[in-house]
């Protein structure tokens, strides 16, 4: 570099950006802060020592490995940990690859199956579990799963053979490991673009890297204030707002890969950009050359040229159309090879087909008609007087409204849910019509400006345009930091206007996800295709950092309406944290069945937050009140002293219905004087969970009023969960009433106290809906009623969740349910006809 | 056959065809896949047009940026062909 400052200007800037990075939280799940830190730590040492750059990065990998994958001492001694050495095992077997001699391509790609057939079978037999070997496929298939098929195709084509380490260099990205879902590089692009480190790939690098942070930023905003949770969707600009979002949130995986074409270009391979303002393509033919252009790349070279140069004699028409065509069903499949990679799974989907077979069509008539077009007028339309401009941006228009359509089908829960949202909108009216004609100027206006502006940068400002792109996109971060630091300074503020920021300053669900979560749409670990949505990641990181109640399998099926019961005797440990059961199925201590006189039994019923999921046997809220009671009071009733037991028969995801149900068949023989029915906010979203699971596994439904509404509500086996949501209609909430009316009449005929406790949910998406559901249960059915819809007041969700990914209550969250619950219960002793004294 | 005839010929393929009027300066070394001046679907038109005018035929492997990213590359990949 001619001005080695200019250099340093760049590194300083990435550095800085680093913070960027690391305050947004950008790809936390995958450490890229860690990746990202130690690529320009190498590049930079590379620069001011004059090292050739490429030589670096087979160190760099293996420090990365290193660093994300643990290098554990113990006494002194580097201890083998079983992960990284099949990690580092099963890369020395792909990389293989490169160093078997190059005649013996047979003996390569058979070597290649092998070795991927194996990792997958690992991948198969270990299942989505927690087990130590989990990510070791997905490690290496994200490494190789299509580099190593763009390598083979390439080597017995080369001119003349790449250098050993261009080769090594080529599989070992470093960026791959904090960004699974990466680009394809062309494996012949890679090894002739190497430039080192220069001027141009310092600045292209820097503009990548930011232009994917703003980006990301930008799907940030979209995400948490744009898109509209499904059920709250009622008007026609309601449904075009939510099918634009949800198309638009792809610019999670578009700001993704530039990051990550940033970084592998600060290595000096100086790789060209991929995407290329796709929601202003002009025709689906040219969003298809626009979207991932190292994807579209890699099938043209490796599917569509071979395949169209196989039919090519039936027409050069018919070849086009054919090819275009097969090649959508291609990247279907390679699709789902893909996420069989990352996720361990082989999703095959309605909604998929749906989406690539109509996505394909599309463009193959478009292709189709723009050839034909060429050949009758001789002439394409490329660019612009101002009427073209608009033109473009009317076509535009009608491209981006088909693929957010496209999009949603692909991206949503059910095809049922789907449907019920679209057919919002026959709803239309003037007002409405008004409001999506302001939206559709709107988009015209800006891709006005934006086809001008590409007509124009041809000429005037092509020499400065990406400096400026560059300030440009840290002008907008640094605004968005600087805001989100003035929130922090002035909290009132934070909590006002400037807290509409805060949301995208980290990873979080958001308002639609969280229902979805607690829907249970998302019920199995890493379930979504959708790397768009945050869920993915959130998925990810309870997969590779927490566990969840339901994989430490302390419950099993029933086959009944309790679908599930907990085991017996059952222990788990998981981070030095022990959660056990008793003889009875309890999270408790053992209780004797038959109730010694000297007692006053009170049982608990609840669900997982009752269950002390995540918290130490003896240390969840149910437990401490127990021994506070016993501890610090004297209980009497006329005057003889009681010993208080709180039996807990909380099993983690019980409904009220579940809850009647264990009550009527199993609690009652345990002679209780009082009851804890604990309510708490999500009830209605659950229910059809419940319902749900209950009549796709075909169990009997030997309720009379549950057997009535799904016959009623025409509910069958086949209904997804959208669909069962419809249809179940205002009867998800008549099925808590008469589970809270079933546990309410057991009570009285036993002459138990009963008291609904209500308890928020951390991360409450419909709190108000269920406090009034908790009044209301009260009423109808005498129940005394605590509440302790304060509990947390004064304290974020983030202090009082397990973790990021699991929003049940930690510890100190537990404390403090139960010093408000003891309070209460000394304060309504009247409730339990008891007398609590302090010692 | 020498190579500038080829190479004018193949030039005035590119701009009557392709390029059509468009204000884009094209010279025997001007990028024409690397800078999108022709896409995937042209590149076949192109290689139809080369068999036909040149009698030669075209492996998959062959369209591509190496062989045709510029006038004087396609014209010595022609030639090389012969």
């Amino acid at each position: 570099m001619k001005n080695k400052i200019e250099g340093y200007f760049y590194y300083l800037l990435l550095f800085f950006i680093g913070f960027f990075v690391y305050r947004f939280q950008i790809e936390k799940s995958f450490n890229l802060i860690s990746i990202y830190f130690l690529s320009i730590s190498f590049s930079f040492i590379a620069y001011v020592f004059n090292i050739e750059v490429k030589k670096t990065l087979p160190v760099l990998f293996l420090v990365s490995l290193f660093w994300l994958y643990g290098v554990r001492f113990e006494f002194g001694i580097l201890v083998f940990h079983p992960q990284r050495f099949f990690i580092l095992l099963a890369i020395v077997l792909l990389l293989l690859l490169v160093l078997l001699p190059t005649y013996s391509l047979k003996l390569k790609k058979l070597w290649f199956g092998l070795v991927m057939i194996g990792l997958a079978s690992i991948y198969v037999i270990q299942g989505k579990g927690m087990s130590t070997f989990n990510y070791i496929p997905y490690v290496i298939g994200s490494f190789f799963m299509f580099r190593s098929i763009s390598f083979l195709h390439e080597l017995k084509f080369l001119k003349k053979p790449a250098s050993l380490l261009d080769n090594l260099n080529y599989f070992l990205l470093s960026p791959n490991f904090s960004l699974p879902l990466f680009p394809i590089v062309d494996y012949k692009s890679f090894i002739t673009s190497y430039q080192g480190i220069c001027s141009s790939t310092l600045q292209k690098s820097t503009l990548f890297i930011c232009r994917g942070i703003f980006q990301l930023l930008l799907y940030r905003i979209i995400y948490h204030h744009i898109i509209i949770p499904i059920n709250e969707i009622h008007t026609t600009s309601q449904v075009v707002v939510y099918l634009a979002a949800n198309f638009m949130i792809v610019l999670r995986v578009i700001g993704a890969f530039h990051i990550a074409i940033g970084l592998v270009i600060l290595s000096g391979y100086n790789i060209p950009d991929l995407f290329n303002n796709i929601f202003f393509s002009t025709g689906f033919s040219n969003l298809w050359r626009r979207t991932n252009m190292y994807w579209k790349n890699f099938v043209i070279k490796i599917f569509y040229y071979p395949i169209y140069f196989k039919i090519k004699k039936i027409g050069i028409y018919a070849a086009l159309f054919i090819s275009t065509f097969i090649c959508f069903f291609i990247t279907w499949f390679l699709h789902t090879y893909q996420w069989f990679w990352i996720k361990g799974s082989f999703p095959i989907d309605l909604k998929d087909a749906i989406f690539w077979g109509s996505f394909g069509l599309l463009v193959s008539v478009n292709t189709l008609m723009q050839q034909k077009e060429l050949d009758r007028s001789g002439k394409v339309k490329k660019a612009a007087p101002f009427y073209d401009v608009i033109l473009f941006s009317f076509y535009g228009l009608i491209v981006f409204f088909v693929m957010s359509i496209l999009w949603s089908i692909w991206t949503s829960n059910s095809l049922y849910r789907w449907l019920s949202v679209i057919a919002l909108l026959k709803n239309i009216n003037m007002h409405e019509l008004l409001v999506c004609a302001a939206l559709a100027t709107a988009y015209i206006m800006v891709a006005s400006v934006y086809h001008y502006y590409q007509k124009f940068k041809d000429t005037k400002l092509k020499s400065i345009q990406s400096k400026l792109n560059l300030f440009s996109y840290l002008g907008f971060i640094a605004m968005v930091l600087c805001i989100y630091a003035a929130s922090l300074f002035a909290p009132s503020l934070g909590r006002s206007y400037l807290g509409y920021l805060i949301p995208i300053v980290d990873e979080k669900l958001n308002k639609a996800d969280l229902i979805n979560v607690d829907n249970g749409y998302y019920s199995n670990l890493i379930s979504t295709n959708d790397y768009c949505s945050q869920v993915w990641q959130n998925d990810y990181d309870i997969a590779r950092k927490w566990t969840q109640y339901n994989t430490m399998h302390m419950t099993r099926p029933t086959n009944n309406l309790l679908l599930v019961e907990n085991i017996p005797n059952k222990t788990y440990t998981f981070r030095d944290v022990k959660y056990s059961m008793n003889a009875d199925g309890m999270h408790d201590k053992p209780y004797s069945k038959s109730k010694p006189d000297s007692c006053y039994r009170i049982i608990i019923l609840g669900g997982s937050y009752e269950s002390g999921n995540g918290i130490s046997d003896d240390h969840d809220f149910i437990s401490i009140v127990e021994k506070q009671l016993n501890d610090n009071y004297v209980a009497e009733i006329d005057g003889v002293k009681k010993h208080i037991e709180l039996l807990n028969f909380s099993v983690n995801g019980y409904m009220l219905m579940q809850r009647y149900f264990i009550y009527s068949q199993k609690v009652r023989q345990w002679n209780p004087d009082a009851l804890f029915l604990f309510i708490h906010t999500t009830y209605y979203l659950r229910i059809v969970n419940y319902v749900n699971r209950l009549v796709s596994n075909g169990y009997e439904i030997n309720d009379p009023y549950l057997r009535y509404v799904i016959k009623k509500t025409k509910i069958s086996k086949d209904d997804d969960g959208g669909a069962v949501q419809n249809k179940l209609g205002y009867y998800a909430d008549s099925i808590n009433y008469y589970a809270a009316k079933g546990i309410g009449d057991i009570a009285h005929q036993d002459s138990v106290n009963l008291i609904a406790v209500f308890l928020p949910s951390l991360k409450d998406v419909c709190g108000a809906r269920d406090s009034a559901f908790l009044h209301n249960v009260c009423a109808q059915n005498k129940m005394r009623e605590i509440n302790l819809a304060k509990v947390f007041a004064g304290y974020t969700d983030e202090a009082l969740c397990l973790s990021d990914v699991d929003f049940h209550p930690n510890q100190k969250a537990n404390n403090l349910i139960a010093n408000k619950l003891l309070e209460n219960i000394i304060l309504h002793q009247d409730y339990f006809n008891i007398k609590f004294t302090k010692k | 056959m020498n190579i500038e005839t080829v190479q004018a010929e193949i030039k005035e393929y590119v701009l009557e065809t392709i390029v059509q009027g468009d204000s884009v300066v094209i010279n025997n070394d001007t990028p024409l896949i690397s800078s999108g001046i022709i896409d995937s679907i042209s590149t076949l038109k192109m290689v139809e047009f080369l068999e036909g005018k040149y009698q030669i035929e075209f492996e998959p492997h062959e369209v591509d940026r190496e062989n045709l990213d510029s006038v004087e590359m396609i014209a010595a990949f022609v030639l090389s062909k012969k």
